[in-house]
């Protein structure tokens, strides 16, 4: 108690000093509005700025996590929209036909017949059922993946291997994609992984150019960046930047941007145009991806097996 | 007469001089163009020629007794205050600067002009005055935009202040000149 009694003594010009500044600069900030703002506000700025570097701090260790939840809320939108967008609906409008064509009154649709006062039967043609039917050829799942290990070397096929297999629905064949790009199709499965050979082989894919042109894309094993459509017609216009999309074709789901036209090419010997296309998914650092689980293509596929074997 | 009742005295005085008569005439220069208005300040004499032994912790109280007397009358908030203040606490170091000889040696005198001579008592008044100054018309501007301003405003209100000053010991210096002794 001493000792703070004399370090009280030896400063106390010091604290009257910095006691009486701050107390005319309350004086002030309660007084002067303009002043009275900014002492306010920087302040503010000093407190906010702490807070933002902390909570900056806390976030990093929390980016794993984070990114983790976004893919999953990420899926789950791109199902909503991929429902909306597979699907028809229309009204199913019957309407009662007038007394003289049916044959016998029938009892049930009697409320819908009016008599007038001179006993004639009227003709009203009402609704019977009102219920929209929506009727969807898709019901998509997607299930986001982390890919575990990539390749783009491979001159004629390249495997990439994504972390969940079986135990997560994922089957052969089952197409993995991207919100803007196209990735691969899913080739070998163990319980908790899966191989997938990706787009950067020379198999074909269909798709269409933005204005409805069908071709087939392969993978010509230079670039990773860039795939060809070779044997498109001259007289198709085709022009640099036009976008590329899946078609119901291909077994990726339709209308999914897989790049733009980087290229046009003429080719006199075969009396083609060949374009090379900038793909959107950036293979070199490939992250997560989307695997597509569509429980309706089972069904689908065995009525097209059916009418090939008719 | 005491030295509590001169000082007390000259408080009184500076301050009916400062509200009653300077407070009431800004002042306006017209050179090229017109210059900003100003008020002429005299008041912080009051601590300038409080006697040399003051100590500091008082200094500070005086200091910041007769900012806040101006600021409750200009209404100001707490501007003369915060001036007055850091005039208070370079005062020491001024007068260390100016002064022949060690502060002790003054025991129980006023800075004056008959004490310290024209010229040192001159620049002891601006250095005093340009802190005040200073930091009164920084903070009653409150922006680094307005820079020049600020200088023009800060020069021409030092002068005049200053030979107010002047004026006002040169017409009061019979009560100064004498040492007090108590």
């Amino acid at each position: 108690m001493r000792n703070f009694i004399l370090l009280l003594r030896r400063f106390w010009n010091l604290i009257l000093f910095v006691f009486l500044l701050f107390v005319s600069i309350y004086l002030i900030a309660k007084n002067k509005k303009m002043q009275g703002l900014t002492i306010i506000s920087s302040s503010n700025k000093i407190v906010g700025y702490l807070y933002k570097k902390q909570s900056d701090i806390i976030q990093y260790f929390q980016l794993k996590q984070l990114n983790d939840e976004l893919i999953a809320d990420h899926s789950y939108l791109l199902q909503r929209i991929s429902n909306y967008e597979a699907t028809d609906s229309f009204q199913n409008v019957l309407a009662q036909l007038p007394d003289t064509i049916l044959s016998e009154k029938p009892q049930e649709f009697d409320t819908l017949y009016d008599k007038t006062e001179a006993g004639e039967d009227t003709i009203i043609l009402k609704p019977i059922t009102t219920e929209k039917i929506v009727i969807t050829y898709t019901d998509y799942e997607f299930v986001p993946v982390r890919v575990i290990k990539n390749s783009i070397t491979q001159s004629h096929i390249n495997f990439i291997t994504l972390n969940r297999g079986k135990s997560s629905g994922i089957k052969v064949g089952m197409p993995v994609v991207l919100t803007n790009g196209i990735v691969g199709r899913v080739a070998q499965v163990s319980e908790n992984f899966a191989t997938v050979a990706s787009v950067l082989s020379n198999r074909k894919i269909h798709a269409r150019i933005e204005n409805d042109l069908p071709g087939f894309l392969y993978w010509d094993g230079k670039d990773p960046a860039y795939v060809r459509m070779d044997d498109l017609s001259l007289i198709d216009s085709i022009s640099i930047g036009e976008k590329v999309y899946t078609t119901e074709d291909s077994y990726f789901p339709a209308n999914i941007e897989i790049g733009e036209v980087a290229q046009v090419e003429m080719i006199e010997r075969t009396n083609s145009k060949s374009i090379s296309i900038k793909l959107n998914t950036n293979f070199r650092n490939l992250k997560y991806a989307y695997v597509v689980i569509d429980s309706k293509v089972e069904e689908k596929e065995k009525l097209e097996e059916k009418t090939e074997k008719n | 007469m005491s030295i509590y009742v001169r000082v007390l005295l000259r408080f009184l005085m500076l301050f009916f001089i400062q509200i009653m008569v300077l407070s009431k005439i800004p002042l306006l220069f017209e050179w090229k163009t017109n210059l900003p208005s100003y008020t002429p300040y005299i008041y912080m004499l009051f601590i300038a020629l409080l006697p040399v032994s003051v100590k500091t912790s008082h200094m500070i109280v005086f200091s910041f007794i007769t900012g806040l007397t101006m600021d409750i009358f200009s209404d100001t908030g707490g501007i003369h205050a915060i001036a007055c203040l850091f005039m208070g606490v370079s005062r020491t170091p001024i007068l260390r600067f100016i002064l022949p000889k060690p502060l002790q040696e003054y025991k129980s005198s006023s800075p004056s002009l008959k004490e310290m001579k024209t010229i040192p008592f001159i620049t002891y008044i601006l250095a005093l005055f340009f802190v005040h100054l200073l930091i009164y018309y920084f903070i009653e501007i409150w922006s680094f935009k307005a820079i020049g301003y600020l200088a023009i405003k800060l020069l021409f209100s030092l002068l005049t202040a200053c030979i107010f000053a002047l004026i006002y010991t040169m017409i009061f210096s019979k009560s100064i000149e004498k040492r007090y002794f108590d």
